[in-house]
This record gives structure tokens, C-alpha cells and sequence, in this order.
């Protein structure tokens, strides 16, 4: 499961991806800032196209195996309502050496911020919504 | 529709009038007509048919599930 509306749970995705040859694990999570362009953020929805989402990202866990020495690549991205300090998105990529995992890890979530299909509704505690401005599909 | 494209159109859907097949760029042109809000958003919109991106020039066919998909803005 890549999408999902449950709290993503790191322990989960480190059992998952548990190599005795990977020395380096780098873990990148994003969570709910409580501000944005100057206005005080209370909370967001996330929503996605569930299964191009699903595929995207999928897609782009195996290009980090192929383009960077990682053993092992997870993403997940939570939809639905998430308060402040929330993790919206995990990656995990486990290396048998570190600047490996450090690259592949940023790769993935710059590509996920690029090409998988999410939206981000944040509201602001003056009462007013938007959508955060994105990065069109390919 | 989804995202911004949803919050345009006031809905999780919108209907038109299109003779099945039809390339997706007529799809959106028809969107653009029956839209005002749409119409600025759809030249940064993606078209998906099914769980594949497709290019303007893609055949629809009728029972075809086709999503407008705005920029995106996932992560953090």
C-alpha cells in the first residue's frame, strides 16, 4: 500500500525493508507545517487519483533501485484530514552505504512531489482554504 | 475531477456532450466550453484514462473513466 488514509507507521516500513547488507537507512518523513506564505495553517486534506497514484509511485521506488546502489526503497503518502505534525509522507531507502541512500532517498521525494497525482487543501485559522499551488503533470 | 479542478466545477464530476470515440483533446474542449473556471485550469491539467496518463491525441472510448488532473501538490 503506497496511499492511505491510516497514520503511516515507520516501524512498519522498516520491518519491510530489513537488510542485513544495507548499512545506510535514511529516512525522509514530511510532515503538517502549521504555516504557509505568512498565514497560520490549522489543518489539510490530502487527496489523490488513488490508482495513478498507487502506479507513480511504485514506479518511482524502482527507479531508485535502478539508478542509485539501494537495497531497498519504500513511499508512502496519506490522504484524508492529517493535523499539525502529522506525517503526510515517508520514505525509506535502505543502502549498503550512505551517500546512496542520502541520494536515492531525495530523489524520491522530489519525484513524488513532481509526478504523483495529490493535492493539498490546507485551512487557515482566519477560516479561509486553498489549494497550495502545484507542479503540472508531464 | 480532482483537486482544484473539483473546487471549479463544484463537483466530483461534470457532464458534456461528446460522440464516443473521440480524441481526449475534444474531451477537454468541450470541458473548456461547458466551464469558465475550468477552461484556465485545464491547459496545466493532465487527462487520465483509467490508471494511465494519457496525451491529448488518446481515443476514448465509451465506459472510459477520464480524470482531469490539476497540478499537483503533494509532499510537504
Amino acid at each position: 500500500m503506497r496511499i492511505q488514509e491510516a497514520p503511516l507507521r515507520l516501524d512498519a516500513l522498516l520491518a519491510e525493508t530489513d537488510l542485513p547488507d544495507c548499512g545506510g537507512l535514511v529516512v525522509f518523513s514530511g510532515t503538517v507545517r502549521d504555516h504557509h506564505d505568512g498565514k497560520a495553517v490549522t489543518r489539510l486534506i490530502y487527496t489523490a487519483h488513488t490508482p495513478v497514484a498507487e502506479r507513480m509511485i511504485g514506479e518511482i521506488e524502482q527507479e531508485v533501485l535502478t539508478k542509485f546502489a539501494v537495497g531497498a526503497c519504500r513511499i508512502q503518502h496519506r490522504i484524508g484530514e492529517l493535523r499539525i505534525g502529522e506525517a503526510a509522507v515517508l520514505v525509506v531507502v535502505r543502502a549498503a552505504h550512505r551517500d546512496a541512500a542520502f541520494e536515492g532517498s531525495r530523489y524520491a521525494i522530489d519525484e513524488v512531489k513532481r509526478r504523483v497525482p495529490i493535492w493539498k487543501e490546507e485551512f487557515y485559522a482566519d477560516g479561509t482554504r486553498a489549494y497550495v499551488e502545484g507542479c503540472a503533470l508531464a | 475531477m480532482f483537486g482544484p479542478a473539483r473546487e471549479r466545477v463544484g463537483g466530483e464530476s461534470i457532464t458534456v456532450d461528446v460522440a464516443l470515440p473521440a480524441a481526449v483533446a475534444e474531451l477537454v474542449a468541450a470541458l473548456a466550453t461547458a466551464n469558465a473556471g475550468l477552461a484556465e485550469l485545464l491547459p496545466h491539467c493532465a487527462i487520465a484514462v483509467g490508471d494511465e496518463l494519457v496525451p491529448r491525441d488518446f481515443v476514448v472510448q465509451p465506459g472510459d473513466e477520464v480524470a482531469v488532473l490539476p497540478p499537483v501538490s503533494g509532499g510537504c
